[in-house]
């Protein structure tokens, strides 16, 4: 009882026309495992990269924030604190001082000038876009850049005064300064870092991660599957155990159910046909101890009684019917050894060519076949079963075809071929696939053949049993024709 | 000759029929009356059927193999192969499927009774601790006669006629048992091991009879 | 999640990535960052009394702001010539007072005299000459004067006529 889809052949994508992309993916990564661990990779290059990527952004922003709001307010209170005690207008030596007094490196300017003396920062070197805008603003402004391939801080802010009221106004001194940003963005740099170092341990531990789990899933599915090619094969009673309460054992259970409701109804099914299977060998079985008797005294029968009386008649009449009954019980016990899965080969080297013309010898057919029989084609086969099969189709041919009725041996491959054809009319179409059934009358108008009716189902069975084929056919010139292929060294694939 | 058949119409057909082709049979409805009839007719020949009331088939047959090498044909009703493997391994010389016709009966009977028939050449050739007697039809193994059956007998007879020739099952099949070209190879296996068990050393590892994988079997050489 | 939107994904991330640590920190144009100092004049404003002992603002030139203690020594060591020649008088009396400055929004003056000899002219040219100074040195107007004489609180969170509080 093979079911007809073959184990471990999975069905093929059908949606191969769209979605190139899934077939630029090489087969090895469709699996499960490398899935998991693709996504697994994925999502922890992902995290590892966003958490960096965040991470450094707000770290930059906090950074770079602190340190130029530092920069400034640090300026402008100092600026605030000692603006008061800065003599106006300022000389030149005041300008100086006050830079001197400032903190960071800081120039300072009054109506454009800069004192010429001291180290001060050289304020020309401040883009003239922020020297405008100090110039005619009334607030503090910065602007950053690059001065020597560091990254730099420019500050710059007028100093105002203001009436006892109030109102403010220019007083004609501005105060720059230039801070370098250099440490800041270095530190800024250890985020990336940092998330880098996390990315190549997160990553390979991300994927040894997908592999457990890949595992973990793997093999509760591979039970699955193995379960099920177990059952597939014909092991009804597999059962999946079912341990936790996820989906898998879901499955598993439903697979359990699915297995247990199979067996019940198979071997339901099995039971009533071997009870059938059972019957007709006790039927045929019984028949055979009162046929002993009748065959062991019909020859005398015939003998004895005169030829053309009655009686005579009568006796050779019965003598006949037994015969052709004794052939249907010892057909039906044979059908019923295959069906019980009884029949077993005994298997010899056996010259074909030669056993075909001995069969054909013993039933006096030798006048009424032609033959194409090689003296030496040895093939391992069943003497017995050969001579069964060649005799039924011989017979059949006989019975159904018309002359010339042809018998030939050949070899196909490692098969051993015999073919026995006639030059009747053939098969009609719609008995084609009927023709190895039991019991199966092509010809509905006569009730009862010669034949057992059984003839050519066992003709088949035994090929079967051999590892071969029996097909039957019509030759493209009329007239039927059967095929019967024997694997040559009894291998039975 | 004895038949033993449980069935009286079997039976009673058997002897009819049986009879017309000039044999005397004996009837034994089971096997208790057939082996104590065995012993005071003496016959040439027995017809054992094997399913019997009583002591089966199998066990009368490993009696009458007990008792002496009259030959034993049985009838089996069923043909299934326990039978046909049982009835061989009890000592059955030959068997036959029932129904039967008497004519074909009667070829299996003389073709076993022949067996008993001298073939009359060499009279006597040793094959080391083997010695066949041809015309007595004695064969004895370091000088003590070795009881074997006509079948027996007949079968080391033609594997020893040639030494290191190779006889197929089927050439066996049809020079000892006279058997058509049908003949079932395991009578001569069954044979085989019988023979061997009596002229052997070591059965397992023989010396005279020997087997040839695949094909057959071939006396010594020794 | 399907093969596509991953790599899609992974693309963008990358993209990201390469972005961040390629421009560190850029360069920026002209941004705000807050109000300018205040604080520089040519000297503080000191209030004296005008015509009619109306407080009147008299600017003094000491070259710099400097603190609301620095103007309030100034106011009562009296006028200078300049501001004597234009007839302006000050009701303070010629003491030298003690300035606390406890946090930048109080102002407490202690004047070593009786309560009787500050008037309220005197109290007004206290309270706005502090608060001018405070004024221009950028801070708002919420300076808290207390005076106290010798024998006690002369008068709290004196407040300026000239000015709205």
């Amino acid at each position: 009882m093979k079911p007809g889809v073959k184990p471990g052949v999975k069905p093929r994508a059908k949606a191969s026309a769209k979605g190139s992309l899934k077939e630029r993916i090489p087969l090895w990564a469709k699996g499960i495992r490398p899935r998991l661990i693709l996504a697994f990779t994925a999502v922890s290059l992902l995290a590892t990269i966003a958490a960096s990527g965040a991470s450094y952004v707000s770290g930059r922003r906090t950074v770079l924030t602190s340190e130029q709001n530092e920069t400034i307010i640090g300026l402008r209170n100092a600026v605030d604190v000692l603006a008061p005690q800065l003599t106006m207008p300022p000389t030149s030596k005041d300008l100086a001082q006050l830079a001197d007094r400032l903190p960071g490196f800081t120039g300072v300017t009054f109506q454009g000038q800069q004192p010429a003396e001291g180290n001060h920062l050289d304020v020309t070197v401040v883009p003239a876009e922020l020297r405008t805008a100090v110039s005619t603003g009334l607030g503090t402004k910065f602007q950053r850049g690059i001065r020597y391939d560091r990254p730099v801080l420019w500050i710059g802010m007028p100093i105002l005064r203001s009436t006892p009221d109030g109102k403010q106004e220019r007083s004609g001194i501005e105060v720059y300064g230039e801070h370098d940003l250099g440490e800041a963005v270095q530190s800024i740099e250890e985020f990336s870092d940092n998330g880098w170092t996390t990315g190549t341990i997160a990553v390979p531990l991300a994927i040894l991660i997908a592999w457990l789990a890949a595992e973990a899933v793997l093999r509760p599915v591979r039970r699955l599957r193995d379960a099920a090619r177990r059952l597939a094969d014909g092991e009804l009673s597999t059962r999946l155990a079912t341990p936790g309460a996820d989906e898998l054992t879901e499955l598993a259970k439903t697979f359990n159910h699915t297995a247990s409701s199979l067996e019940t109804s198979v071997g339901e099914l099995r039971r009533m046909q071997a009870d059938a299977h059972r019957f007709v060998a006790d039927v045929s079985h019984e028949l055979r101890t009162p046929l002993a008797a009748m065959t062991a005294v019909t020859d005398l029968l015939e003998e004895e009684t005169g030829l053309d009386s009655d009686t005579g008649r009568a006796a050779r009449l019965v003598g006949s019917e037994t015969r052709n009954l004794t052939r249907l019980v010892e057909d039906l016990i044979e059908i019923s050894r295959f069906d019980s899965g009884t029949a077993r080969l005994d298997r010899q080297l056996v010259d074909v060519g030669a056993l075909i013309g001995q069969t054909l010898r013993a039933r006096g057919w030798t006048d009424s076949v032609e033959t194409d029989l090689p003296g030496d084609q040895v093939a391992l086969l069943d003497r017995r079963r050969l001579d069964v099969i060649v005799a039924n189709l011989v017979g059949n041919a006989l019975r159904h075809g018309e002359p010339p009725v042809r018998v030939t041996v050949g070899t196909a491959g490692t098969s051993v071929v015999v073919t026995v054809t006639d030059q009747g009319p053939g098969l009609p179409e719609h008995v084609l696939p009927h023709v190895f059934d039991r019991l199966y009358k092509a010809d509905t108008a006569r009730s009862r053949s010669e034949g057992s009716g059984l003839g050519l189902a066992i003709a088949a069975e035994n090929a079967t049993l051999h590892g071969g084929t029996l097909e039957a056919a019509n030759q493209p010139g009329g007239g039927a024709s059967f095929t019967l292929r024997l694997p040559i060294d009894g291998t039975t694939a | 000759m004895l038949l033993i058949e449980d069935d009286p119409a079997v039976s009673e057909g058997l002897c009819l029929g049986l009879s017309r082709h000039g044999h005397r049979v004996e009837p034994a409805e089971d096997g208790e009356r057939g082996l104590a009839l065995l012993e005071s007719l003496n016959p040439d020949l027995v017809l054992l059927d094997l399913m019997l009331p009583g002591i089966d088939g199998f066990e009368v047959c490993r009696r009458i193999r007990a008792a002496g090498s009259v030959p034993v044909i049985m009838l089996t009703a069923r043909g299934d192969d326990f039978d046909v493997v049982g009835g061989l391994e009890a000592g059955a010389d030959d068997y036959v499927v029932k129904p039967v016709r008497p004519r074909v009966l009667d070829a299996r009977i003389r073709a076993v009774l022949r067996r008993h028939q001298a073939v009359g050449e060499q009279d006597q050739v040793r094959h080391g601790d083997l010695l066949v007697d041809r015309s007595a039809l004695v064969v004895s193994k370091a000088d003590t006669p070795v009881g074997l059956t006509p079948t027996e007998l007949r079968l080391l007879l033609e594997l020893s006629r040639v030494p290191g020739r190779v006889f197929s099952r089927q050439q066996l099949l049809e020079l000892v048992w006279e058997h058509d070209f049908l003949g079932d190879s395991r009578l001569v296996d069954a044979c085989v091991q019988r023979l061997r068990a009596k002229i052997e050393d070591v059965p397992a590892d023989p010396v005279y009879i020997r087997t040839v994988r695949g094909f057959g079997y071939r006396f010594g050489p020794v | 999640m399907n093969p596509v939107t991953r790599a899609g994904a992974l693309l963008a991330a990358l993209t990201l990535l390469t972005v961040l640590t390629g421009c560190g920190v850029r360069p920026t144009g002209v941004v705000q960052a807050g109000e300018a100092p205040v604080g520089v004049a040519t000297g503080p404003m000191l209030y004296f009394l005008g015509e009619g002992n109306v407080t009147t603002a008299a600017p003094r030139v000491t070259g710099r702001l400097g603190t609301v203690a620095d103007a309030l020594t100034l106011l009562f060591a009296g006028q200078d010539p300049e501001e004597l020649a234009s007839g302006l008088n000050t009701a303070l009396p010629p003491v030298t007072p003690v300035l606390e400055q406890p946090d930048a929004d109080v102002m407490i003056v202690r004047v070593p005299l009786n309560t009787v000899f500050l008037s309220r002219p005197a109290l007004d040219q206290i309270a706005c000459t502090a608060i001018a100074a405070r004024v221009m040195a950028g801070a708002g107007a919420g300076l808290r004067v207390t005076v106290f004489g010798k024998n006690g609180l002369a008068a709290e969170d004196v407040a300026c006529s000239l000015m709205k509080s």
